[in-house]
């Protein structure tokens, strides 16, 4: 789903090769000295036991000088100064050192992680001070700018709003890890705006403040909360799915991009999703927000930035759980699953895969999202493995306000096919081609993953099962 | 961990109750009326006067809505052979005026997705209520005592082919590419608008013989599109799919003028986009 070069893969962080993956190695390791070092001991006293072997000892008689040789021999060997139980102290020692080296590791990442969340949250809460502080000079300012503004043609006002978003675009597309500081301060700059309620303590993320997922948390409960769904079969409707089974990460893509336009040719078709039956596994396509507006408009879509709020927050969703009952209609009760999603999608995939009610009724062997914000689910079980693309200068990704966990199941693979249009960075065009670069790269992380995709039986040739269409509204 | 989070839900739960179940609710939208609701049996009637007509073989799905106005959904096959041959605005018209003859009310959206022998698929909406004097100048009143849903102001600033689709335009670039040497059929073409999701799109499907070249058809398929007046369009996709080719190829051509990586390319090759 190309024309042309490739983007370049950014980096590549998680999975099978990631640093998460390197702890579990070196633990391995650890384990290893450890068992040699007992072995090392266990063989130390097999020496002694040999020298105490009575046949032996009536032997030496024979050849008195040979066996005092070959006593001190077999006794330097074992529990000398370079025997083998000095040897098993020093291994144990390695061992010891080596979970030393990784515990300090993890603490290392743990206190980074902390210091950061602290740092977020205070820069939110002095956004709101500063802004409060600053704000009759801002008015000013704003007054003056608001002057300027008006002076200007209709045509050179939109050329200034477009230069403004450009100029946004640009600047996220080159520091996107200044926007995720900024939305990680969210729940500081909200802890900020209500603190009489005191709601925003709760102390569930890694610090005792209020985070990104605490404020999406509050908002989703200002909007209801509400998880109600209904669930209706699209019948006998395929869209632009294909029957052919995926043979790639972008045929992946592919497919949910042609659940994703069912809606474009008839808006009325929002929350489609589809499932595509491959062998006796199961892959759902996931699309992601239909209507962006901060209040939804008509009561009526699943997917909205109320799902959206709900997901950040880690709370259930009229989407999340129209998905399962989507499965359950399909016939899926405790089949084999890859869920594969885009935006919203991507999250309540993810979302999905974390919940012990879900797998409760479907086992979740892949997860594939595409510019979805994922962090906020921060364990996925051992037996599900994730692929997450991000593209850089998607603002959606970084909405998380964090980077993905580092998983040995759960890779993260950033590209850059990012322009300055905020919005344009998003489009599942530019995941499909970020998805064929996954494809052709030689990355560890990656080719394990695909090639579990493939051994797994969601990946191969020829026709396809049969491919359903479902609707989740509110 | 879990208590403090209780007593987050509890006291925003408190916020939310007393303020009226979701603070930042919507505001409602216009009633719709209760019409036949449903309208189960009156459907059924337009199901079989449509399958008794000469434009349609079948009826494939009907699917009714009445949440934010009167909708039907009707899926049919067609009775023409292809995008080349067929009268597809007849077609579909045929089936439309079937409908706004029905008693199925209130109908204020039609969405029919028609498809035709060789296997080309079209969606075409007819939106009834929103303009309710031009479909009365064609077909005269719909039946006595047909409701309506209000209107709301729509205040989208649509342009192009954002505002109907561009049907015809979209078919005479089927048309065109069903000429193409190795093309056995065109079976979708399409132009989808932006959404939050994506940039909007003129996006053909089509089948090719085993023999051809997908990238040069693609190339030719592209091209069709560029020197159309189809607009605005972010991206060009055209899918092919050849009997023993696996997984369809998907080509995106990325066009919009202002950072659409493949657009200063293409330009240099086809020249400019006609102004549409």
């Amino acid at each position: 789903m190309t024309s042309g070069t490739l983007p370049p893969i950014e980096s590549v962080s998680g999975g099978s090769h990631g640093v998460e993956a390197g702890y579990e190695q070196m633990l391995a390791l650890a384990e290893r000295y450890e068992r040699q070092a007992g072995d090392f001991v266990e063989m130390a006293g097999l020496g002694a036991r040999i020298m105490a072997n009575g046949d032996l000892l009536e032997s030496a008689i024979l050849s008195p000088i040979s066996f005092g040789d070959a006593e001190v021999q077999v006794l330097d060997a074992t529990t000398g100064a370079n025997g083998l139980t000095v040897r098993a102290i020093g291994i144990e020692a390695d061992a010891l050192g080596v979970r030393a080296v990784i515990a300090a590791f993890k603490a290392s990442d743990s206190l980074s992680r902390h210091a950061m969340e602290m740092l977020d949250n205070a820069l939110g809460q002095l956004l709101l001070a500063g802004t409060v502080a600053a704000l009759p000079a801002l008015l000013a300012a704003g007054g003056i700018s608001y002057a300027y503004y008006s002076t200007l043609s209709p045509e050179e006002q939109e050329a200034l709003k477009a230069q403004l978003a450009e100029d946004l675009g640009q600047l996220l597309h080159d520091h996107p890890e200044l926007a995720q500081h900024l939305i990680n301060g969210g729940g500081g700059l909200l802890q900020n705006l209500v603190p009489g309620l005191g709601l925003l303590n709760p102390g569930d993320g890694p610090i005792n403040q209020a985070t990104t997922n605490d404020a999406a948390r509050l908002l989703s409960l200002l909007l209801g909360n509400d998880t109600d769904y209904q669930v209706n079969p699209i019948a006998d409707f395929t869209g632009g799915a294909s029957n052919e089974v995926p043979g790639s990460l972008s045929d992946l893509m592919k497919q949910l991009d042609a659940t994703n336009q069912i809606d474009q040719d008839d808006p009325r078709l929002h929350g489609a999703i589809q499932i595509q039956q491959v062998g006796d596994k199961y892959i759902v396509y996931i699309p992601g927000t239909d209507d962006m507006s901060p209040i939804p408009q008509d009561g009526e879509h699943a997917r909205d930035m109320e799902t959206n709020y709900q997901l950040i927050g880690g709370m259930d969703s009229a989407y999340g759980r129209g998905i399962q009952q989507a499965m359950l209609d399909a016939g899926l009760e405790g089949k084999d699953v890859m869920l594969v999603g885009h935006s919203q999608g991507g999250m309540v995939s993810t979302s999905l895969a974390a919940d012990p009610e879900f797998a409760r009724h479907f086992n979740v062997e892949h997860v594939v999202t595409a510019g979805s914000p994922t962090a906020q689910v921060t364990h996925l079980p051992d037996s599900t493995h994730a692929i997450h693309f991000e593209n850089r200068g998607d603002a959606v990704p970084l909405l998380d306000g964090e980077d993905n966990p580092d998983q040995p199941n759960r890779t993260t693979v950033k590209f850059d096919e990012g322009s300055s249009d905020i919005g344009d960075n998003h489009g599942l065009g530019h995941y499909a081609n970020g998805a064929a670069a996954a494809d052709a790269s030689t990355n560890g992380s990656i080719q394990d993953e695909i090639t579990r995709m493939h051994d797994d039986g969601y990946l191969g040739s020829g026709t396809s099962g049969p491919l359903v269409s479902y609707q989740v509204t509110r | 961990m879990r208590g403090r989070l209780g007593t987050l839900l509890a006291a925003s739960a408190l916020v939310a109750a007393t303020a009226g179940c979701g603070v930042l609710d919507a505001p409602p939208g216009p009633e719709v009326p209760a019409g036949c609701g449903e309208c189960t049996s009156q459907v059924a009637d337009l199901v079989s006067d449509l399958e008794s007509s000469d434009s349609v073989r079948s009826v494939r799905s009907t699917r009714r809505q009445t949440t934010t106005d009167g909708y039907l959904g009707v899926a049919v096959d067609l009775a023409g052979k292809d995008v080349v041959s067929a009268d597809l605005d007849a077609l579909f018209d045929s089936v439309a005026e079937a409908a706004w003859r029905s008693g199925v009310t209130p109908l204020d959206t039609l969405s029919v997705v028609g498809t035709l022998r060789d296997g080309y698929g079209e969606t075409v909406l007819y939106d009834f209520g929103a303009d309710r004097t031009s479909f009365e100048d064609r077909w005269g009143k719909r039946p006595q005592g047909s409701e309506w849903t209000p209107v709301s102001e729509d205040d989208d600033d649509l342009e192009g082919c954002e505002v109907d689709g561009c049907h015809e335009l979209m078919r005479g670039v089927a048309r065109e590419a069903s000429a193409l040497p190795g093309v056995t059929a065109v079976v979708r073409s399409s132009y989808g608008r932006a959404t939050p999701t994506n940039g909007s799109s003129a996006d053909v499907d089509l089948m090719a013989d085993d023999a051809v070249v997908v990238d040069d058809v693609v190339e030719q398929v592209a091209e069709i599109v560029w020197r159309s007046e189809v607009g605005p369009i972010d991206y060009i996709s055209v899918k092919v799919e050849t009997p023993n080719g696996g997984f369809p190829d998907v080509i995106d051509f990325q066009i919009n003028p202002d950072h659409g990586r493949d657009h200063d390319r293409l330009e240099q090759m086809w020249g400019p986009r006609p102004a549409g």
